[in-house]
């Protein structure tokens, strides 16, 4: 559905991106990722017909940004990171206004802003002012925004930032439902945990470069081989500890507060039955089992810190 | 389809835009329109009642009350030309440079919306939201007609050249607003460019009244005595001209609105080859059709030809001058968009590389025209003055009335440019939105007050006629719709009213049996009966009116305001 070849973007004195390649298929939630500057925007208004690259070629269900911007603008919905509303327009107005303006007919126009409305949850705002409204409204507003003209690619720059943590859960929810409706989503953020639960498929970008691209789990398995679990006891650690650190399959061993155990071993499940049976065998009364939270957050402090190159 | 109904889908499909709804619906709103109509309403009220004042006074001894009725008309319609001179360009230049500032355009332009379409939706909202303030001031206008003497003629005359004043300022704004990245910026260059342009109108069509007779006798008679094919024809070529010139912005405006990825700014290029080959072509083959006849009605050949050289030469200075002001703004905006992207391929530009001196808009390019226009105009000023024998008047005499001189409007006119040129280079350099902000203020003050005071000087010394010059599409009106108005008393130039008594007795003299003495008796009978008493309180009074509903209104307003936190508690 977006293709970019070896995407490269110059301003003045600084190239933006470099070299970008990477594909989002049909349906999928690709989460774009990357710090402050890492050149995110740039490739998201390259995408959207809004900048031309500097080189390489970039495809939109097809087409190609620079030769058919028209028909891009037309199968894709584009929310950007930073916009303005008209102030003394209303919001279904607001609405109507870019229904008409993908040329949605005049009969079904109605029908198509109360939909939207509903799916956005701004049904009991349409008459508010939409300078009026606060920052998660307005986010709600411009994601209402990008769906009147049902587009199938829907491209958002960091639709969560700057909202309270029941807003960016509600516009998740939100994504959520998109994709469920079979549409084929780009997002950006630098808030990772938002994404780690609606992407199945994330792009690590940084200074300009692609980092790292593919499913989470894969990223994860290349970065981190290993698994770190903690292991609680009632009592009895450190003869626990004494135990482990012999079998072959641990790799280290440390204290994780009061009785309980850091342990790091070669990834596969079995091999966590196996120390567990270790540990039980011996009679130590193990209570509890965790396994290290480690998600795109951690990915990401990896994979920015060079690790992967 | 046949013919009428795509025309008619074409008209559908023209006001069924959506930005016209939004915009309207957004700018109507807005307390800021408000505002600016009351104001509106309460200087063109107050300055109607200043001007009915002296018109009345000045016209104890000398008007009947429909020659009252017939000055005041124009002096009013003065007074909506210098409305659409403020209004106009206010709302048009900043229309797209508002979306960019407000950083909705984004949103805007990746719309289904075609560029052609957010322009012209942009130049509609513009022109209907501007041509409010028009309507708003047409019934302190109505005062002239009650002293009649206004001919439906009259009214149409003046309201064609109001509209297409209005339709030329808001065709610019909306190119202004195009190419601007600031407000700031786009709000100085208009009112800028339509001051040099009012100003300089001015001083020409000054110029020919300050020898109205002679040019009348050699210019105007002729054209008023040719045949209506032969003024069709005419009329077909200044629409041809004028109507370049508004396509010309028009697709230059467009141009901007484009993707600029594969923007190889072919409509641009094209117009230029259309609009070239045919004046071009249609001017050799004019002249070849009708070089060995007789010219029509007399004009002489030499004639035809200084007055089409001062025409093209002149339509030349006013695009170059226009396109030059804005490379002075956006020196970064203007480079041949085709060239940019054969570059930023990698492919030879070579064949496209003249394009830079010939780009619309280009910085050489204006320059040239610029350079080549003032050639011509010196060349065709040479030979004007010696076919008029303008030697003998105005500038080479003592002075007559402040504007009454072209040698004063031309030197009021440098400065200005100086001053506008400076403003955008000290803006530019500065980035100061204070500088602005009173740089504008400065330019609209001056283009208000320069002609008034001129307008003003103007009446004291030489009699109201001499006003007409601020508003030059309405003298072309004149022209044709009111004739009459201009009576040979207009034109003598006396100082003060006891010498204009003295020149009209030279009239007399010399028109010998075309002066009716009785008339003259009747007419002062009846102005000392009647028209002065009238002629000064029914036009102050409507002009006092106009004050106090403006003071309503904006006591209402207050009110409300003031009410509003109470009511709500
Ligand atoms: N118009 C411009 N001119 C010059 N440099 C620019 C321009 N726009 C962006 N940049 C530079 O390009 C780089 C990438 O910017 P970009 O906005 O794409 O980053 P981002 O990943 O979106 O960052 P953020 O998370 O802060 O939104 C930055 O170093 C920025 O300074
Ligand atoms: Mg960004």
């Amino acid at each position: 559905m977006i293709e970019v070849e070896g995407l490269s973007k110059r301003y003045e004195g600084l190239t933006a991106v470099r070299d970008l390649s990477f594909r989002v298929e049909a349906g999928d939630c690709f989460g774009f990722i990357g710090p402050n500057g890492a050149g995110k925007t740039t490739t998201i208004r390259i995408l959207a017909t809004l900048l031309e690259p500097t080189s390489g070629q970039v495809r939109v269900d097809g087409h190609d940004v620079l030769e058919r911007p028209e028909e891009v603008r037309r199968v894709m919905g584009f929310m950007p990171d930073y916009y303005g509303v008209y102030p003394g327009v209303r919001v279904w107005e607001y609405l109507d206004f870019f229904a008409a303006s993908f040329r949605v007919g005049r009969s079904r126009r109605r029908a198509v802003v109360d939909d939207v409305m509903a799916l956005t949850d701004l049904a009991g705002l349409a008459d508010r002012d939409v300078a009026t409204l606060s920052k998660g409204m307005k986010q709600r507003l411009c994601l209402a925004k990008t769906l009147v003209n049902d587009p199938r690619v829907l491209i958002l720059d960091e639709p969560a930032a700057g909202l309270d943590p029941r807003a960016r859960i509600e516009i998740r929810t939100l994504i959520k439902e998109l994709r469920a409706m079979g549409k084929t989503i780009l997002i950006s953020s630098h808030i990772l945990t938002e994404l780690s639960d609606i992407c199945n498929r994330v792009g690590i970008i940084e200074r300009g470069e692609l980092r790292a691209t593919g499913g989470v789990e894969e990223i994860r398995d290349r970065v981190r081989p290993r698994r770190t679990v903690v292991f609680r006891f009632v009592r009895g650690a450190p003869q626990a500890e004494a135990l482990l650190r012999t079998h072959p399959q641990v790799d280290g061993v440390s204290s994780a507060g009061e009785e309980c155990l850091r342990l790091t071993f070669d990834g596969a499940p079995e091999d966590l039955h196996r120390l567990i049976k270790v540990v039980v065998d011996a009679g130590l009364p193990l209570v509890g089992l965790e396994p290290e939270k480690y998600d795109l957050e951690d990915i990401f402090m990896d994979v920015t810190r060079g690790d992967l190159a | 389809m046949t013919p009428p109904a795509v025309l008619a889908s074409c008209l559908w499909r023209l006001l069924d835009n959506p930005i016209l709804a939004k915009d309207l619906r957004a700018g109507f709103r807005r307390r800021r329109f408000y505002v600016a109509h009351t104001a509106c309403v309460s200087v063109v009220g107050l300055a109607i009642a200043l001007a009915a004042f002296i018109v009345a006074e000045g016209a104890r001894e000398s008007l009947t009350p429909d020659q009252v009725g017939g000055v005041l008309f124009w002096t009013f319609a003065i007074a909506q030309y210098f409305v659409v001179l403020l209004v106009f360009p206010a709302f048009a230049c900043t229309s797209i440079s508002e979306e960019r500032v407000g950083q909705s355009y984004d949103l805007l332009i990746t719309t289904d919306l075609r560029p052609w379409e957010i322009v012209v939706g942009k130049f509609l909202v513009a022109l209907l939201h501007s041509s409010t303030f028009l309507l708003a001031t047409v019934p302190l206008v109505c005062i002239a007609f009650l002293y009649g003497g206004v001919s439906p003629w009259a009214i149409a005359g003046a309201y064609a050249a109001l509209g297409f004043v209005s339709v030329a300022v808001t065709v610019y704004g909306i190119y202004i607003s195009a190419i601007a990245r600031s407000t700031a910026l786009a709000v100085i260059l208009a009112y800028a460019s339509v001051l040099v342009l009012a100003v300089a109108s001015a001083a020409l069509v000054a110029f020919c009244v300050e020898e109205w007779r002679d040019v009348r006798r050699e210019l105007v008679e002729p054209i008023l005595a040719m045949d209506l094919a032969w003024k069709l024809r005419g009329l077909g070529v200044a629409g041809w001209l004028v109507g370049s010139l508004f396509a010309y912005f028009f697709l230059l405006a467009l141009n901007r609105l484009k993707p600029a990825g594969a923007n190889t700014s072919t409509n641009v290029r094209v117009f230029f080859l259309v609009f070239s080959a045919v004046t071009i072509l249609g001017g050799l083959g004019a002249l070849v059709w009708y070089w060995p006849s007789t010219p029509p009605h007399g004009m002489a050949a030499d004639w035809i030809a200084r007055v089409g050289i001062t025409v093209s030469a002149a339509t030349l200075l006013v695009t170059s001058l226009l396109c030059l002001s804005g490379v002075m703004a956006f020196s970064t905006e203007f480079e041949p968009t085709s060239l940019r992207v054969l570059r930023a391929r990698g492919r030879w530009a070579g064949p496209l590389l003249p394009l830079r001196v010939l780009y619309p808009g280009g910085a050489s390019g204006s320059v040239l025209s610029l350079g080549w226009s003032l050639v011509l105009l010196s060349t065709v000023a040479w030979g004007l003055v010696q076919g008029l024998g303008l030697r003998e008047v105005g500038v080479f005499m003592g002075a007559r009335g402040w504007t009454a001189i072209p040698l004063s409007v031309a030197a009021v006119w440098t400065l200005l440019l100086l001053f506008s040129q400076t403003a955008v280079f000290m803006v530019r350099l500065t980035g100061s939105r204070v500088v602005a902000r009173l740089l504008v203020v400065a330019l609209v003050l001056l283009l208000f007050f320069v002609p008034l005071f001129g307008f003003v000087l103007g009446e004291r010394s030489g009699g109201i006629a001499q006003g007409y010059f601020l508003c030059p599409p309405l003298v072309v009106a004149d022209i044709w719709a009111l004739q009459d108005v201009f009576d040979p008393r207009w034109h003598v130039g006396a100082p003060s009213l006891s010498a204009m008594e003295e020149a009209v007795s030279a009239e007399k003299l010399r028109l010998g049996d075309a002066w009716v003495p009785a008339l003259e008796y009747r007419l002062r009978v009846e102005m000392a009966a009647t028209g002065a008493p009238l002629a000064q309180a029914g036009p102050a009074a409507w002009g006092v009116l106009g004050l106090v509903l403006a003071a309503a209104r904006l006591a209402l307003e207050a009110a409300r305001r003031l009410a509003a936190p109470v009511l709500a508690s």
